[in-house]
């Protein structure tokens, strides 16, 4: 559960990485957020650890479920199994896309989020491993329990989707690249009001004058300093916190042969921001040669993507 | 995201660019100096075998000064958390709670009871007789009152971090920052206890008859000064965990 609800480390997606290492989905998201709620009300730790404990088993219940749904298969030895008899994924070349839509005669008619592009000796694949994983955890209303005891429903389910498409290297025809940055920065400068502090210092000043003169000079030195430093420091402005805003969008527009309509079609890749400008420039370039060398648009000529 | 004390001299760093959290350490450094002069002022006046008001007619700053210096302080922290709370809510998760607003006029206060301490022993000083009393052994009374109020505020303080603490209870923190709060509270806490002590002791005097006066007198001095070095490596702690525990930005 801890695991789960952490954040995913930055990394730069570059090469190779495992293709099961996806975003969290936002359901699950919105379910752990839910589950969060309700666990902060819970004041009993002990109650709430096992709460937690029993939504962990629950998952790994799942987990053991999954495995046998998939005849033991996990990811990868799926997709190792969908490839052709010659057919070998090219080391170090799998591209993380944000999203990709599919659009037919200027219409989007498929969305997908986040999914990896395979290139191989033959084709590109896109693999989308959507795996959700939604813990459960509701206050049980039913009339029947004790007005003073806690009543709660616990569980887990995880909704996989695997997605597997591959496109033939003939079948593609074109590629743009279509890159947009964002840079924005701004600060919070801010000065302290410090004129309380000036009416306090004041203040012990004046005390110590009433209480003899003696007093008041002997604590000036420090009193007054001090006080004079802390106001000095309080009225320099300082700037308090900076935002900075980065957008990057970095899509590929593939023109092809759509595989399963057989329709001219273009699919817009958005890149994952993690993902180095050079990756992308370098797989971009290598997929430029591949359609010179396989694309049938020459003898195809009405199906030049605009 | 990063975990918070991963790396501890990322954390310096990113915690000494914040010219506010710098000044709010500063001057919970001198707070702790302060106390640490105060116990000192106490073993001094032990030490020198004086009544409380001879000693204070020689050596005037060894029992006023340090108390002004803390009062001054403590007002100075309240104030900067003060202005962080207006200026940063919703920016920092820890802070949108008015919970951490009343811990800071909290501060505030507690600086004026510092205030109100100095004062009392001041104007004891000046009129050479007691506000509460005419006897010179009772003049701890008055002090013990607004010592048992600063307690109060002390350990109000640990209460209203707690809710705070109870309110953003989020799973995605991790361990430390929630340990962190643990410690902050277990400390505000204990020092709201040793204040409790140190009122107690200041009663012993009080109630001290004239005839063992001297005895009780330089015992009890022994506990008070002993009660405030406590508080001051409490002090000391605190400001530990509040430089390595818990990530501001």
């Amino acid at each position: 559960m801890f695991a789960l609800v952490r954040n995913i480390a930055k990394k730069i997606y570059i090469g190779n990485y495992p293709i099961t290492d996806m975003e969290p989905h936002t359901e699950s998201e919105k379910a752990r957020q839910q589950v969060q709620n309700i666990v902060h009300q819970i004041n009993d730790v002990k109650l709430r650890d096992e709460i937690l404990s029993l939504i962990d088993e629950a998952r790994d219940n799942n987990l053991d479920q999954l495995s046998w749904n998939r005849s033991g298969n996990n990811i990868e030895a799926i997709v190792d199994k969908l490839l052709l008899p010659n057919e070998q994924i090219i080391e170090g070349s799998q591209l993380k896309l944000a999203q990709l839509q599919k659009e037919y005669n200027h219409s989007i008619e498929e969305l997908r989020i986040g999914l990896v592009v395979l290139r191989t000796n033959l084709r590109l694949i896109f693999v989308d491993v959507e795996a959700d994983y939604i813990p459960k955890l509701q206050k049980n209303h039913s009339r029947l329990h004790l007005e003073n005891s806690e009543d709660y429903i616990v569980g887990h389910s995880i909704k996989e989707n695997i997605y597997f498409q591959p496109i033939e290297f003939r079948n593609l025809l074109s590629i743009d690249i279509d890159i947009n940055n964002t840079v924005s920065q701004e600060y919070n400068i801010r000065r302290t009001r410090s004129l309380e502090l000036l009416g306090f210092v004041v203040l012990l000043l004046l005390s110590a004058l009433l209480i003899s003169p003696d007093t008041f000079w002997g604590i000036l030195p420090f009193v007054g300093g001090i006080g004079l430093l802390s106001f000095l420091m309080l009225r320099f402005s300082q700037i308090y916190q900076s935002y900075e805003d980065n957008q990057i969008n970095r899509d590929l527009r593939l023109g092809m042969i759509d595989p399963i309509s057989m329709n001219k079609s273009v699919w817009r890749l958005s890149v994952d921001d993690r993902v180095t400008l050079e990756y992308i420039l370098h797989w971009t370039s290598e997929l430029q040669l591949i359609i010179n060398q396989h694309s049938r648009a020459d003898v195809v000529p009405n199906l030049v993507v605009e | 995201m990063e975990h918070p004390t991963s790396n501890l001299s990322q954390v310096l760093t990113r915690r000494l660019k914040n010219y506010n959290l710098g000044i709010h350490q500063l001057f919970g450094i001198l707070e702790i100096y302060s106390i640490f002069w105060f116990a000192f002022s106490l073993y001094q006046q032990r030490k020198s075998k004086e009544t409380i008001l001879q000693y204070f007619h020689g050596s005037w700053p060894y029992l006023m000064a340090p108390l002004f210096l803390l009062s001054l302080t403590i007002f100075v922290q309240g104030l900067i958390m003060v202005n962080d709370v207006k200026s940063t809510i919703g920016q920092r998760p820890y802070l949108q709670s008015t919970t951490i607003g009343a811990y800071a006029r909290f501060r505030q206060v507690e600086a004026i009871v510092v205030y109100a301490y100095v004062l009392y022993l001041g104007m004891s000083y000046r009129s050479e007789y007691i506000l509460f009393s005419t006897k010179l052994t009772e003049n701890w009374l008055g002090s013990v009152v607004i010592i048992l109020v600063l307690a109060t505020l002390k350990i109000a303080e640990s209460i209203v971090l707690l809710r705070n603490h109870r309110a953003h209870l989020n799973y995605n923190y991790t361990w430390n920052h929630r340990q962190y709060y643990q410690m902050m509270v277990l400390m505000i806490m204990t020092q709201g206890l040793l204040w409790y002590g140190f009122a107690y002791f200041g009663l012993q005097i009080d109630t001290s008859s004239i005839s063992n006066f001297k005895g009780s007198l330089y015992t009890n001095l022994g506990f008070l000064m002993g009660i405030l070095f406590f508080v001051g490596s409490v002090r000391v702690i605190e400001q530990l965990i509040s430089v390595v525990g818990k990530e501001i930005t």
